[in-house]
């Protein structure tokens, strides 16, 4: 059964992005708006961000949204356009403002104001040594924002569709964006979402890899949905591998345990950060550091000749643990045994967040080709998004800031767009492509399970293009992800009913992780330097000459991928060598 | 890697008239989650079976469910500390949709009527609203509410009686009574002060340990009832 | 099952930003009054029955109370009162006890006024002979048998 329902605005998610984007909407008077969520919004994986937010409120020593400027362009290895990154480093100490006065419950300094510590890459006079820039609420920063964006969606009357996937985008004839399909989880009814303006707050596709701080719910669907409409992607060979999950697990050790005092060292106690980054040791960014760690395993000194290195806070007393990190120490206690308190934590390099998506302007209208023609009424934000601030390589709390400031900035144009929009006419049979699809799936009587062929995709992407690639390696996980993609045409779902039949939809979300998968590898493989997270070890050296430059790659109505390029904004920081 | 069996409580609305178990044999590892167990069943034996999960470690409350007759995540367990025989139900309480998935509705519409959300009329200031670190302590504890539903499903005043406005949504309240920024305690405390309100509670403490955030719950619902008893909440 | 309306309604949110204030839970403070006084009985109730059982089973002792203790103590004014509130308060504990269970566990509402009508005839009418008969009976009688 197929229902439809008229709107103005949707946004479609409900983490820190998609919330902040329907509190701006929420505000226009007479505009309708829906969130749609594959989960209940309390359980978007925003929920699960640690370390803080930054923004240079200079609350506890001198700082400067120019200096939080510099370090994220540095940061970005001089990929992220300058003027995006600018907007966000100005808008920060406003949002953060605004954030505590919705109610966010930051810790506090003595004299009552935002608490504030040191982050990975955040510096104060351009680079001269770490700055107290990260507000906190304790190690769970990215939960107290979404509930308190929740929280405000519920207090401004937020319609929403909790447990609804959107399995397509649509378009009019004309070109314009006019809606969304859904898929209701628990009746698997169809819903035909049209409106004038869509917002893709969908997240990450940290799932590609076997090692990871993603949920089990961050499979890409915004950013496969958007290829699928041959929409282009940029940057999707930059993905960061943060420096510490939990070994074997991927569960995320914040940045701010290292921000704390924390230490990374290896099998002979070294601690090994101070060869690989004089200045800031182990608040370098996250590539450094996550490679660095890599490298120390791969030459042997990992813990016992192990895959994992020690993360030390022991000498950071109980008093600092407990109080301003005490879920990392409960997930320590209940998945390690380990206590923090007592023992260091042994720890890996995690597969944690796109820097790449669908790319969009400031004001986060999605974008194509290299002269940024914007598809009306389309919108992305968030992770799912390409804006770019992160570049080549995020720096921590940067994250939790993008979604913040561009979800604000989205929700703002949305409502400007809808107030002199008209609404689009629908296409013809709008679910007709994602009931054929659902129908194949269903279908298949023989075949291998879903599960099956997704390990097999995590396991080639973990190991070659993790965090060293090298071409012949990557060639070999293009030919694996591909060959799977063709087994995926007879993956098997077990259960055929239609009441929340989550074998469907996992088999449906790993046809969206393998063609990111695919898209991903396509990607590095074609850039042939090493900047930011993408470090290829056939080519070791940043080529600005060639490669200061977003890849931009589109699936072609034959299906293949097709990769174009577009320059990236430099205003105010020239590229320089990077040292931390 | 050792075999186990979970003894899961099965229900699909689509062919059962009534919940079943069924047992499934599993190998897993000591370390593993009791979710991970989950995962391979439904991967690789049956793929019929049903249950939410998301973050996988204990921050999104998606996949509360009794695992040996106790509310507990299912990311949060380890398989060494159950058994090897291990049972595997749905909450009780809310209406079971399929196998583990409950309908959360209820749940969400009764955390919606304490007004949990910040409310401050007064013109806020340019830059933050100061708060002292004491002050911001007080209600600590129950910011750290994930909504997954355990305690008010382990709430035996609950399981008797659905309209009880439950654990959870009171702890939610108090996040917001006790907080020295919000203006609207008040407002939450005649919500409160209701037969279905925090009177129903009887002081059980099945709430504080089904808790997966260790949030001392009766000890928040008994301030609430001294704050509306007092008719302050100054501490 | 789904949301019981009046709790979902409560506060009620509005488009377009802002929400309604709630109306005033109704029902008043009878609740919040029961249970302050589930406190308090309780708490007293400790001390009463801890000094009418250590006082004549104790410091008496079982052995000497016979006729004429009971008439000596029935004699004393503070001895009734002391027993009027052991009795009072133990029957409206108990009562307001048995009201919880049944507000719990009785769900329908006919069902239920019938069982509390039952319940509250019995203890209360109890709690009124034992009242009476503490306040009026004559130990004199005992005597002169």
């Amino acid at each position: 059964m197929i229902h439809t329902h008229t709107y103005d605005a949707l946004v479609v998610g409900g983490g820190g992005a998609g919330l902040m984007s329907a509190i701006y909407l929420s505000r226009e008077p007479g505009l309708r708006t829906a969130v749609i969520s594959k989960l209940y919004p309390t359980r978007s994986h925003t929920g699960a961000a640690q370390g803080g937010v930054c923004a240079a409120l200079g609350n506890l020593e001198e700082d400067h949204p120019e200096w939080h400027m510099f370090d994220t362009v540095k940061g970005s290895d001089y990929l992220g356009d300058q003027d995006s990154i600018e907007v966000m480093c100005n808008e920060a100490v406003d949002v953060i403002i605004e954030l505590e006065h919705m109610g966010l419950p930051f810790s506090r300094t003595e004299d009552g104001k935002i608490a504030q510590r040191p982050f990975g890459g955040h510096t104060h006079h351009f680079g001269q040594g770490p700055v107290r820039r990260s507000c906190y609420a304790a190690d769970r920063t990215g939960h107290m924002i979404l509930q308190t964006l929740y929280q405000n969606c519920i207090k401004n009357g937020v319609d929403f569709y909790d447990e609804f996937q959107v399995v397509d985008l649509l378009l009019s004839p004309d070109g314009r964006c006019c809606g969304v399909v859904a898929w209701h989880i628990d009746t698997g009814d169809l819903h035909v979402f049209h409106a004038k303006a869509v917002n893709f707050t969908t997240g990450g596709f940290g799932r590609i890899w076997s090692i990871t701080s993603n949920a089990h719910a961050n499979t890409g669907d915004g950013v496969a949905i958007a290829l699928r409409r041959g929409i282009p992607l940029e940057d999707m060979e930059f993905y960061q591998f943060h420096p510490t999950g939990i070994y074997k697990l991927g569960i995320l050790i914040t940045e701010g345990v290292r921000g704390e005092g924390g230490v990374l060292r290896n099998d002979h106690g070294e601690r090994f950060m101070e060869r690989y980054a004089p200045t800031m040791k182990d608040l370098a960014s996250r590539d450094v550091v996550a490679r660095a760690i890599s490298r120390e395993i791969r030459e042997g000194r990992g813990i016992n000749g192990k895959k994992y290195v020690y993360l030390d806070a022991t000498h950071l007393g109980a008093d600092v643990i407990e109080n301003k990190l005490p879920d990392i120490a409960d997930f320590c206690r209940t998945y390690l045994g380990v206590d923090p308190v007592r023992e260091p934590m042994p720890i890996q390099p995690t597969a944690h967040y796109a820097m790449g998506g669908i790319p969009t302007d400031i004001d986060c209208r999605v974008v194509t080709g290299p002269d940024n023609t914007v598809i009306p009424g389309f919108y992305a934000a968030g992770e799912v998004a390409c804006v770019s601030v992160h570049g080549a390589n995020r720096l921590g709390t940067n994250s939790l800031l993008d979604l913040v400031v561009f979800g604000r900035r989205s929700g703002l144009d949305m409502a400007r767009f809808c107030k002199t929009a008209d609404l689009p006419p629908l296409p013809e049979n709008p679910t007709e492509r994602i009931e054929a699809t659902f129908a194949r799936l269903l279908a298949t009587e023989k075949g291998e399970p879903a599960a099956k062929l997704r390990e097999e995709m995590q396991d080639v992407m973990q190991d070659h293009v993790g965090i060293f690639r090298e071409g012949p390696g990557m060639e070999i996980a293009l030919a694996k992800v591909r060959e799977l993609q063709e087994r995926y045409r007879s993956v098997l779902v077990l259960d055929k009913g239609k009441r929340f039949n989550t074998d469907l939809l996992e088999a449906w979300e790993l046809g969206n992780l393998l063609d990111l998968a695919e898209v991903t590898t396509v990607s590095a493989i074609n850039r042939t330097e090493s900047r930011g997270a993408h470090m290829r070890e056939d080519y070791e050296t940043r080529d600005d000459v060639n490669w200061l430059k977003h890849t931009l790659v589109t699936r072609s109505d034959e299906g293949a991928l097709d990769i174009t390029y577009k320059p990236v904004t430099i205003t105010r920081f020239q590229p320089k060598e990077r040292v931390y | 890697m050792k075999t186990v069996t979970l003894t899961i409580l099965r229900f699909n609305p689509e062919t059962d008239r009534e919940a079943a178990y069924r047992e499934y044999r599993v190998d897993v590892e000591p370390t593993d989650r009791v979710l991970d167990a989950l995962s391979k069943v439904k991967w690789y034996q049956d793929g019929t079976l049903t249950f939410r999960r998301s973050c996988a470690h204990g921050v999104c409350g998606s996949d509360a469910m009794r695992i040996n007759g106790v509310n507990r995540l299912a990311c949060k367990v380890l398989m060494r500390d159950v058994g090897d025989r291990v049972t595997i139900e749905p909450l009780m309480g809310f209406r079971v949709i399929k196998d583990m998935v409950v309908d959360m509705e209820p749940f969400f519409a009764q955390y919606r009527s304490v007004l949990p959300f910040m409310i401050n009329d007064s013109r806020p200031p340019q830059r933050e609203r100061l708060q002292s670190i004491a002050d911001r302590e007080r209600f600590d504890d129950t910011t750290k509410c994930i909504l997954c539903a355990a305690c008010t499903t382990s709430c035996p005043s609950f399981w008797a009686n659905e309209e009880f406005v439950g654990p959870a949504a009171i702890v939610n309240a108090h996040r917001f009574i006790f907080d020295s920024r919000d203006e609207a305690a008040g407002a939450r405390l005649d919500i409160l002060n209701d037969r279905e309100g925090v009177w129903r509670c009887r002081t059980i403490f099945n709430c504080t340990e089904a808790c997966p955030r260790e949030i001392r719950i009766t000890k928040a619902i008994g301030e609430v009832k001294k704050a509306i008893l007092y008719g302050s909440t100054a501490p | 099952m789904s949301a019981p309306a009046q709790v979902a309604e409560r506060g009620t949110p509005r488009r377009g930003g802002g929400y309604a204030k709630p109306r005033k839970a109704g029902g008043g403070n009878f609740e919040l009054i029961s249970w302050f006084f589930m406190r308090l009985s309780g708490l007293l109730l400790i001390f009463l029955a801890l000094y009418h059982l250590v006082w004549w089973n104790l410091i008496v002792g079982v052995a000497h109370l016979d006729s004429q203790v009971v008439i000596e103590r029935w004699n004393n004014p503070f001895w009734r009162l002391f027993n009027v509130a052991l009795v009072t308060f133990a029957m409206l504990h108990g009562l307001n006890g048995a009201r919880y269970s049944i507000e719990d566990y009785v769900r329908r509402p006919g069902r239920q006024v019938a069982v509390k009508a039952v319940v509250y005839t019995l203890v209360l009418g109890s709690l009124l002979v034992a009242v009476f008969a503490l306040l009026t009976f004559d130990p004199a009688v005992l005597v002169n048998r």
